[in-house]
C-alpha cells in the first residue's frame, strides 16, 4: 500500500533541512542541532529503547535514531502551524448501533 | 477464437464471451498457463489458484451458454494483491516470508463482488512485505524476491503493488486489483506502463484487506486501459456494512464517447521539477497533446506541511496496525534487512502529533477541493523517475528533496486519481502522467484518461519479447 522512495525517515528530512544539516546527515552525524532538539531525540529514542533496545544492534539503533530525527522534523513542521481551537480531526465518529 | 486474447482488453474480451467466441475456460487455461509459466520471470506471483479457477471459469461456462451473461467483466481472469483475504485454503501472505502459511476462512468483498459478477480469481500476486509497512529501503523486500517490470527484468516493478503491475503488464491477468496507502497503485502502474485507478477514499470496501493505516488505504484496479478501469470500478464500488468506511454513494460508471468533449486542466507549478529527463520530457509532450481537448491552468495549493501531514498519520497508524507482528518478533525474519527493525521507531510518533496531523489534514482537504472544484482534474507525472534498478537503495536516489504534493494531497485528502502510460524513455522504460480528482469524480478523471488514451497509444505497447509469449 506504500511506496518508501521518499519518506519521511531518515535521509528524506534531512533534504529539507538547511544545507549545513544536510552535510551532517551525510556524514552520518545528527541531522538536527539544537540542545533542545537533540534532547526531544534522545528522550523519544528512550522509548523506543525501553520497549525494544533488547532487539536492536549499534548499527540498527543508529538508523532509528535517524528515523526518530525525523519524527522530530516532522513534529516542528506540524507545531509551526497554528490552528483555532474549534479545529476538529478529519475524522467522523458515528455513534454506533447493530441495527443501523 | 482471436489469435491470442493476451493483451486485449476487458471490453474486448467482455464482447468474445458474450458473443461465445472464446469460452471463459478457454481464457482460464491460457491465463494460468501464463501465470505459472511467466509469473516467476518477474517475481509476480505468490499462488496460483487453479482449482478455484477452473470451477469457477467452468460455471461461467454454463451460465453464458444457458443465457445468463452477467456482463463485461463475465469470464475474465484477475489477479489481487496478496493482502486481501481468500477462503478455501489458499494462503494470503501480506508478501511475508513469517506470514506465508496464513489462511482465513473467507473471502475479501473486493473479490466476493468481483466473482458474483464473473470474473474468474487466477491469481494472488506479490507484493512488498506488509505493503512497505515496515520501511522498506530497496525492491528486494518480498519473500518472493524483488518485483520486475516486465519491461527490463534488471529494473523494479513499482511497489508495494508489485505482482499486480508486473502481471498486468506481461499480460498473465487481464487485469489485477492492488492498494495504494501512499502510491502503491500509481508506481507500479507508471513503472510497468499500465493503467492503474487510485480510487475515491471509501469508494472499495476493504473489508478483508490487510490494514496499514485506516484512513489512508485504498484499493484499485490496475488494468491496460482506463476504460477497463472503469468496468472494473463499477463492480468493486459501494457501501459494504463490514467497511464502515465506504461511502453511500453510488458510482456507475459512465462511458460515454468523449469525442469532441473539452476538459479543464489543473498543473500545479514546479509538478516537473525534479523528475527524470525522460519522464519530464513525456510529461511535457503529454501536455502538447492534452491541450487538443484541453484548456490547462498552472495552479498551487496552500502551503502546507503535507508530507508531515501524511507520513505523521501513516507511521502512527502502522504503528498501531502491525502492533502484534512487531510484539511477536516476526520482524526478525522478514526479507528486506531494514525491515526488521524499521517498524520499532513508531512508537516514537507521539498522539498529540498524530491529532495535530488530523487537523491539518481537514484544511488540506478543504483546501484540495477548492482548488480542484474548478477543474475536471490536475495533471502530473505518476512518480519522479523511470523504473530504477533492482538492487536501486531508494534513499540515495535523492531527487533533489523533491516534494510529491499530488502524492500527499491526492492521498491525504482521499482524492481519486489514474496513471496512465505517457511514453517511454531511452532505455525502453515506461512513464506515467496521472489525473487526479475530486473526490468521488471518478468519472471525470477517467473520461480525461479515455480522452488522452484516445489521442495516444503508450497504452497498446506491450513488452516486445511478451508479444510472442
Amino acid at each position: 500500500m506504500w511506496e518508501l522512495s521518499d519518506s519521511l525517515e531518515g535521509s528524506q528530512y534531512s533534504r529539507k533541512l538547511k544545507p549545513d544539516i544536510s552535510r551532517r546527515a551525510k556524514q552520518g552525524k545528527s541531522i538536527l542541532n539544537g540542545e533542545a532538539i537533540e534532547r526531544e531525540v534522545d528522550q523519544r529514542l528512550g522509548v523506543v529503547k525501553a520497549l525494544y533496545g533488547d532487539r536492536l544492534d549499534d548499527q540498527q539503533l543508529e538508523e532509528v535514531r535517524r528515523a526518530v530525527e525525523g519524527f522530530v522534523v516532522a513534529s516542528r513542521e506540524l507545531r509551526a502551524v497554528k490552528l483555532d481551537n474549534g479545529i476538529e480531526p478529519f475524522s467522523v465518529v458515528t455513534p454506533y448501533r447493530e441495527d443501523g | 477464437m482471436p489469435d491470442s486474447p493476451v493483451f486485449m482488453s476487458i471490453r474486448d474480451l467482455g464482447r468474445l464471451v458474450r458473443d461465445r467466441e472464446v469460452s471463459p475456460v478457454q481464457l482460464a487455461e491460457i491465463f494460468l498457463a501464463r501465470l505459472e509459466n511467466l509469473g516467476p520471470d518477474y517475481n509476480a506471483v505468490v499462488t496460483v489458484t487453479g482449482e478455484r479457477a477452473m470451477q469457477q471459469a467452468r460455471r461461467c461456462e454454463q451460465e453464458i451458454a444457458s443465457g445468463r451473461y452477467r456482463g463485461p467483466l463475465h469470464g475474465i481472469p484477475f489477479g489481487v494483491k496478496d493482502l486481501l483475504a481468500t477462503s478455501g485454503g489458499i494462503p494470503t501472505t501480506w508478501g511475508a516470508a513469517p506470514l506465508r502459511n496464513q489462511t482465513f476462512d473467507y473471502d475479501a468483498t473486493v473479490i466476493r463482488k468481483l466473482e458474483a459478477a464473473g470474473a474468474v480469481l487466477a491469481a494472488k500476486l506479490a507484493m512488498v512485505e506488509l505493503a512497505g509497512g515496515a520501511g522498506y529501503w530497496q525492491p528486494d523486500a518480498s519473500f518472493t524476491g524483488p518485483g520486475i517490470t516486465p519491461w527490463d527484468k534488471t529494473r523494479w516493478s513499482g511497489g508495494s503493488s508489485t505482482g499486480s503491475g508486473a502481471a498486468t503488464a506481461a499480460g498473465l491477468v487481464p487485469f489485477a486489483i492492488g492498494s495504494e496507502t501512499m502510491g502503491s497503485i500509481m508506481s507500479p502502474s507508471s513503472n510497468c506502463g499500465v493503467t492503474g485507478l487510485r480510487p475515491t477514499y471509501g469508494r472499495v470496501s476493504r473489508y478483508g484487506a490487510m490494514a496499514l493505516s485506516w484512513t489512508l488505504d485504498k484499493l484499485g484496479p490496475l488494468c491496460l486501459t482506463a476504460d477497463d478501469c472503469g468496468l472494473v470500478l463499477e463492480v468493486i464500488a459501494g457501501p459494504d456494512p463490514k467497511d464502515p468506511t465506504t461511502t453511500k454513494r453510488t458510482f456507475s460508471y459512465d462511458d460515454a464517447d468523449v469525442g469532441s468533449r473539452r476538459f479543464r486542466l489543473g498543473v500545479l507549478e514546479d509538478v516537473a521539477d525534479n523528475t527524470d529527463r525522460a519522464t519530464r520530457h513525456n510529461f511535457e509532450r503529454a501536455l502538447e497533446t492534452l491541450g487538443e481537448v484541453a484548456e490547462i491552468e498552472e495552479v498551487s495549493f496552500s502551503d502546507l506541511p503535507h508530507e508531515a501531514i501524511n507520513y505523521t498519520i501513516l507511521f502512527a497508524e502502522a504503528s498501531s496496525a502491525f502492533d502484534e507482528i512487531v510484539d511477536s518478533g516476526m520482524l526478525g525474519e522478514l526479507t528486506a534487512p531494514e525491515d526488521r527493525f524499521g517498524s520499532y521507531s513508531r512508537v516514537a510518533v507521539l498522539a498529540k502529533d498524530y491529532i495535530k496531523a488530523m487537523r491539518l489534514r481537514r484544511l488540506m482537504a478543504e483546501n484540495a477541493d477548492e482548488v480542484m472544484s474548478r477543474f475536471d482534474a490536475l495533471v502530473g507525472p505518476s512518480r519522479a523517475g523511470i523504473a530504477p534498478p533492482l538492487h536501486q537503495d531508494f534513499r540515495k536516489a535523492s531527487r533533489g528533496g523533491r516534494k510529491d504534493v499530488m502524492l500527499s494531497v491526492g492521498n491525504g485528502a482521499g482524492l481519486p486519481a489514474i496513471s496512465v502510460p505517457s511514453g517511454f524513455s531511452s532505455e525502453g522504460l515506461p512513464t506515467g502522467i496521472q489525473f487526479m480528482g475530486r473526490a468521488y469524480e471518478e468519472n471525470a478523471i477517467l473520461a480525461v484518461a479515455r480522452s488522452y488514451q484516445s489521442l495516444t497509444d503508450w497504452h497498446q505497447r506491450h513488452p516486445p519479447d511478451l508479444l510472442s509469449s
